[in-house]
């Protein structure tokens, strides 16, 4: 079918129509001349853009929790890959001294150990005194020997020949290896790392459900206006370019401000950390640092809250064109 | 030639009663037409099929020789594009000024301002709007606002003009001087139908009158 786009005033004298006696003055037409057909004040997006920008910021919590657990927990995995324990019991008739030189012995002619280090009786004696005290009961008990263990990661030894081997030469030694802690502590990290999938999910359904909402109050509210586009012939593509950009700008505007806020939250928290003793801050809480890998943590949370607001603004705007005309 | 063709159309709301029966009604092009019916006999529920806001619960309409029945969604604004519609409560774009308003038509098919300027400003001249391009509707009387609407229905030089009472918000004198508008229009090419229930009006301009009454139509 085709379309008349020939504009028709050309036609027409101002005289004939009796509605113009001025004498054809001119005049000019004042800024743009294209002023938003959709008027922006009408639509929730102040609201939007504060809920969205809360939701942002809980992302990010999220997301640097869940950067910060995952370098623990490496740390963590590395120290305990890194380092195995021989124990000698003291059990009644055993040498634990003269067992104790017998392992350092096989362990340094073992290929693939970096280093040992045999805790001596004193050593051992201080790491029980915590949970014993000074009274003089340790003198009394029978303290088992501790040699540690640093593997060379490169070219690790074979854990289980070794254990035979102590096994077999010195009895009262046994090897630990920590593997247990390991498999429990990724195990936990995974549990953890599915918790914060599941946040992220949460949050991002909620922002959906916000842009659904606020599409369909700024679609109602402007029906009149919507109603005259289509009689001057909108096409839907036409209304829904008017309507979309502000959702995606709301959207970045509210990831913005939510990944700064995120941002500046964790960069106190990393100033109070100065106040934590070392071993909490290497094991307990890490704080981020200041990595690429971070940053684009902090960087895809506006770009994700655009591309939400932009997908879920222009489906739901279709649907409601739909369903008003 | 007819550009509109009703057979046998019918039209109910949800589960009412039918308020428009079997209307037959054809309008040649080029032509000049009223029409006419008590409050409530049905026009602006016609005139609302006649540019596709309503679609009828049974019969066909054909408007420029094509059945609007099988029509798909993206095709209704190429035929809403052909058709220049004016209501009795004018409808502007509170939020845009008079020349906004008249260049909508022209600026939702992707026409840009440098292309369309002087034909808006020029229609806004021939109106005798032409003080008022930059002043927003609210500022505007009853009469300068149904030429800003009769300006923004023509702008695109429509192949039909649907007028929905143009003249209940105004004068008498000034009605008839919108009347020479429709008329001059009309002489341009434009087949007019103009639904009112002046009788005044219909006695002055001399016009082929559909009546509606009891939910059908008859010609006078």
């Amino acid at each position: 079918m085709a379309i008349n786009n020939n504009a028709g005033a050309k036609k027409f004298d101002r005289r004939a129509s009796g509605f113009n006696d001025r004498g054809g003055a001119k005049f000019e037409v004042a800024g743009n001349g294209r002023s938003k057909v959709i008027p922006e004040a009408t639509a929730p997006h102040m609201t939007l853009m504060t809920a969205m920008a809360a939701m942002c910021y809980l992302a990010v919590l999220a997301i640097g929790a869940l950067l910060m657990t995952d370098t623990a927990v490496d740390n963590w995995t590395s120290q305990i890959a890194s380092q195995v324990t021989v124990q000698i019991s003291a059990a009644d008739g055993v040498d634990v001294d003269g067992d104790a030189e017998k392992v350092a012995d096989i362990l340094r002619a073992t290929t693939g150990i970096a280093d040992i280090d045999v805790v001596s009786p004193a050593a051992a004696r201080k790491l029980l005194e915590p949970w014993l005290g000074e009274a003089g009961i340790l003198d009394d008990l029978p303290i088992p020997r501790l040699i540690n263990v640093s593997i060379d990661k490169a070219s690790p030894p074979d854990l289980e020949l070794l254990r035979a081997t102590l096994a077999t030469e010195v009895p009262s030694a046994t090897l630990d290896t920590h593997r247990r802690w390991q498999a429990e502590l990724i195990s936990m990290a995974g549990s953890l790392t599915w918790l914060a999938i599941a946040v992220l999910s949460l949050i991002a359904t909620a922002a959906i459900v916000l842009v659904i909402y606020a599409t369909r109050a700024a679609m109602e509210v402007n029906r009149e206006v919507i109603e005259v586009l289509y009689l001057a012939g909108a096409r839907d593509s036409f209304i829904s370019r008017e309507v979309l950009w502000r959702f995606c700008l709301t959207g970045l505007k509210a990831g913005l401000i939510g990944s700064m806020l995120g941002f500046c939250t964790f960069v106190v928290l990393g100033l109070g950390s100065g106040r934590l003793s070392e071993p909490v801050k290497a094991f307990l809480y890490h704080p981020l640092d200041a990595s690429s890998a971070n940053y684009a943590a902090f960087i895809v949370v506006p770009v994700v809250a655009t591309v939400i607001s932009l997908i879920t603004a222009r489906i739901s705007i279709s649907r409601v064109l739909k369903a008003m005309f | 030639m007819s550009i509109v063709r009703f057979e046998n159309v019918g039209l109910r709301y949800g589960n009412g009663p039918e308020i428009l029966k079997d209307l037959n009604l054809t309008l040649e092009t080029g032509s000049f037409n009223f029409l006419t019916g008590a409050s409530g006999a049905g026009k602006t529920s016609l005139m609302r099929m006649l540019f596709l806001a309503l679609k009828p619960t049974r019969g066909m309409i054909s408007l420029f020789g094509e059945n609007t029945s099988g029509l798909r969604r993206g095709k209704v604004p190429d035929v809403r594009r052909r058709i220049g519609v004016v209501f009795q409560e004018f409808r502007l774009l509170d939020h845009l000024t008079t020349f906004e308003n008249v260049a909508l038509p022209l600026r939702v098919r992707g026409n840009k301002l440098n292309d369309y300027r002087d034909n808006v400003l020029e229609l806004l001249d021939w109106v005798g709007l032409d003080h008022h391009i930059n002043a927003y509707p609210a500022v505007l009387s009853g009469g300068e606002k149904q030429r800003a609407a009769i300006a923004r229905a023509v702008i695109s030089s429509p192949e039909l003009l649907l007028a929905d009472e143009p003249t209940g918000n105004v004068d008498p004198a000034l009605a008839l001087r919108l009347m020479r508008l429709f008329q001059q229009l009309n002489q341009f090419g434009t087949t007019v139908l103009i639904a009112t229930h002046d009788t005044h009006l219909l006695d002055t301009i001399k016009a082929p009158v559909v009546r509606l009454e009891d939910g059908r139509t008859t010609w006078q």
